[in-house]
């Protein structure tokens, strides 16, 4: 299959011969092209080094590289430090990083933000004027004003893992000195959870490694403690700041650092040391960028759902088929703070196509299965799973579970489920109760939000024949399914993860909305309380893809909603 | 007028217009010429109408006064000046996510 190569498309032609105009004809006098490298050896990009003359008289040694795609994508602008022979040729070349921000960890500079560019306006000369005046602010002492800062100013070193610290973690301030434990979770991976996190989020531990932690004073940062990482940076921190022999100890080290005044005051390294004699031969720093889950977990959705009410909630969720597990997951990553789950059932290998987990959770409970997705979606959870039949409970669980939520969430799809959680406890536990189901095929689905005195019941629906699921438009045979291998139960029904996924989203949603109700959260109120969803084909009277919602009120007369008499 | 200013006058500059689509044109200029010149000659051999058009230089200079002439705005030999239709600066899009 042929690659997709700007320089190569007739439809560039003019575009590729001007450009390469500029690279070697001067740009008029501030460009001094050192060398345009073979696309053999770039395997087929455009890319150039040269010099770049700015602010009057000075030059810095550049690489140009043109994307493949251009130029619906920009020229990138790396900086270098190169050595020429008399010839002019290449004999040595590194990354320059001017250390000012604005650019990338490969030398990258940051010169526009990437909507600014438009394919038709602008070109490699206008890339290389910004070039010029981002050099400018680069090699002053001041470095870039504020308006000029267009990307989010990179990680003071690169990093090669992450530290995954679950919240704020703040250390005496008579500690100086202490070990840490971190659990990693895949290479080069950790995650902060001994002694910090009731359970462990992660399915395998690879490892758990003790960090050395050193605590430091308010005013240090890790720009004075690593200027960069050069071996004599390393050593330098070692003699000055720990007061340690690089020579003596293990060959790697795992030290962390804390620094209280940072506004990540966390950061974790393994330092690699290679000792001739007495000597240091070789010193190599590994950088674990720290990232605190709390702080940063839901800064995208925090405007829609607010997560400091959401996190203080708790939900019920009895059923964690298809469904559940997706309602489960979705609340979880949208801030709910508790959850107790209530399913007795195995998660198999038919479960996967349809489920929120996969594969790797087969033969597991399912209630331990959706645990595991919600704690990895956000390690402060706290998450109950409860291996029970909600109808053959006889230790209270169920009951306790719902005097202390603010939902219940049903999605059984078993009548007999919903009846014995509409009839026994809607009046007992003044929460809103809602219970979801979708039809055979996953055609068609309903969602009815059950709230004492405000909406009607089960079984108030009933009596007007609203607790049917839509009827899907047009004959569908289904292939009838055998019960699943090593299984008693019911042979599932058929219908795919897509259809069925509408359902659950939907049920977040309500949930949702529910849980904020009373709060001053700016997202649409609950529009109704019984809701259809007619599915691809649409329904009776219904266009297809279309959500029906409805706002039925209990029935005066309803023994088992309204408390007029009693069971 | 002096020899060097007539030799300066004299100099031929061969200059470029790219348009949209990858068209092009190109052909010798004076430097006493008016921009308004290279203007008519791109409009000329590529049929084109000046309506939603702004010439810019190659680094993305505008040049909007096209009574100055090639000298007084320092264009440079070989350089391809771009006079594509104008184009908003970010794609008649709503802001979005995915």
């Amino acid at each position: 299959m042929e690659r997709y190569l700007w320089h190569e498309q007739e439809e560039h032609r003019n575009l590729y011969a001007s450009e390469l105009n500029i690279l070697k004809n001067g740009f008029g006098g501030d460009f001094e092209l050192v060398k345009l490298f073979d696309v053999q050896e770039t395997n087929g990009r455009i890319s150039a080094i040269g010099f770049l003359k700015y602010d009057m008289d000075r030059s810095q040694a550049i690489r140009i590289n043109f994307p493949p795609k251009y130029p619906y994508s920009p020229p990138v602008i790396i900086t270098l430090n190169i050595q020429l022979d008399q010839g002019q040729n290449i004999i040595a070349m590194q990354l320059q990083n001017f250390g000012k921000g604005n650019q990338y960890n490969d030398g990258s500079m940051c010169l526009f933000r990437k909507e600014l560019w438009n394919k038709d306006q602008h070109g490699l000369g206008w890339v290389l004027r910004r070039a010029q005046e981002w050099l400018k602010y680069a090699t002053s002492p001041e470095g870039f004003p504020k308006d000029k800062i267009v990307e989010e100013i990179p990680a003071h070193l690169p990093h090669v893992g992450q530290v995954l610290l679950p919240k704020n973690f703040v250390l005496n301030q008579h500690v100086k000195v202490t070990n840490i434990v971190l659990t990693q979770f895949k290479p080069n991976y950790y995650i902060l959870e001994q002694n910090f996190i009731p359970e462990y989020p992660f399915k395998f531990k690879m490892n758990a490694e003790i960090f050395k932690c050193y605590a430091f004073g308010d005013n240090v940062t890790l720009k004075e403690l690593f200027p960069n990482i050069s071996p004599q940076a390393i050593i330098t921190f070692f003699n000055k700041y720990l007061n340690e022999n690089i020579v003596e100890g293990e060959p790697v080290r795992n030290i962390g650092l804390y620094l209280p005044g940072d506004p990540n005051p966390w950061h974790f390294f393994k330092i690699h040391i290679q000792i001739d004699g007495n000597q240091v031969f070789n010193v190599r720093l590994d950088y674990y960028l720290t990232r605190n889950v709390e702080n940063e977990l839901y800064l995208r959705t925090k405007d829609v759902f607010d997560d400091l009410v959401l996190k203080g909630k708790r939900v019920t969720i009895i059923g964690l088929g298809a469904l559940g597990s997706e309602v489960a997951k979705s609340l979880g990553r949208n801030a709910v703070g508790h959850f107790n789950l209530f399913d007795f059932d195995i998660f198999e290998l038919g479960n996967s196509v349809r489920h929120a987990a996969d594969l790797f959770y087969i033969g597991e409970h399912k209630v331990e299965v959706v645990k595991q997705l919600i704690l990895r979606t956000n390690p402060n959870i706290t998450v109950n799973a409860y291996k029970s039949d909600v109808l053959n409970d006889d230790s209270g669980t169920l009951e306790n579970s719902l005097f202390n939520s603010d939902i219940c969430i049903v999605v059984t799809a078993e009548d007999s489920v919903d009846y014995f959680i509409n009839d026994k406890f809607i009046k007992t536990y003044p929460i809103p109760f809602v219970f979801a189901r979708v039809s055979v095929g996953g055609l068609s689905g309903s969602i009815q939000v059950v709230e004492n005195n405000e909406s009607a019941c089960l079984r108030c629906l009933s009596r007007e024949q609203l607790d049917k699921l839509p009827v899907p438009k047009g004959d569908i045979n289904f292939v009838e399914l055998s019960p699943e291998y090593g299984s008693c139960s019911s042979p599932a029904l058929p219908g795919s993860e897509v259809d069925t996924k509408e359902v659950a989203i939907q049920v977040t949603r309500v949930a949702l909305q529910l849980l904020l109700r009373n709060t001053i959260s700016k997202y649409p109120k609950l529009p109704g309380t019984l809701m259809y969803w007619h599915g691809p084909k649409g329904s009776k009277g219904k266009a297809p893809f279309t959500w029906e919602i409805k706002n039925i009120k209990p029935k005066p007369d309803c023994t088992f909603c309204n408390g007029n008499t009693t069971i | 007028m002096k020899p060097e200013l007539q030799k300066e006058k004299d100099k031929k500059l061969l200059l470029k217009v790219l348009i949209e689509n990858d068209r092009i044109v190109e052909d010798e200029f004076l430097s006493n010429q008016k921009l308004q010149v290279i203007v008519n000659r791109a409009l000329e051999k590529l049929s084109i109408t000046a309506e939603g058009r702004e010439l810019k230089r190659e680094d993305g200079t505008p040049l909007l006064d096209l009574s100055q002439t090639i000298g007084e705005v320092a264009l440079y030999n070989n350089e391809t000046l771009r006079f594509f239709k104008k184009a908003p600066n970010t794609p008649d899009r709503d802001k979005g996510f995915a």
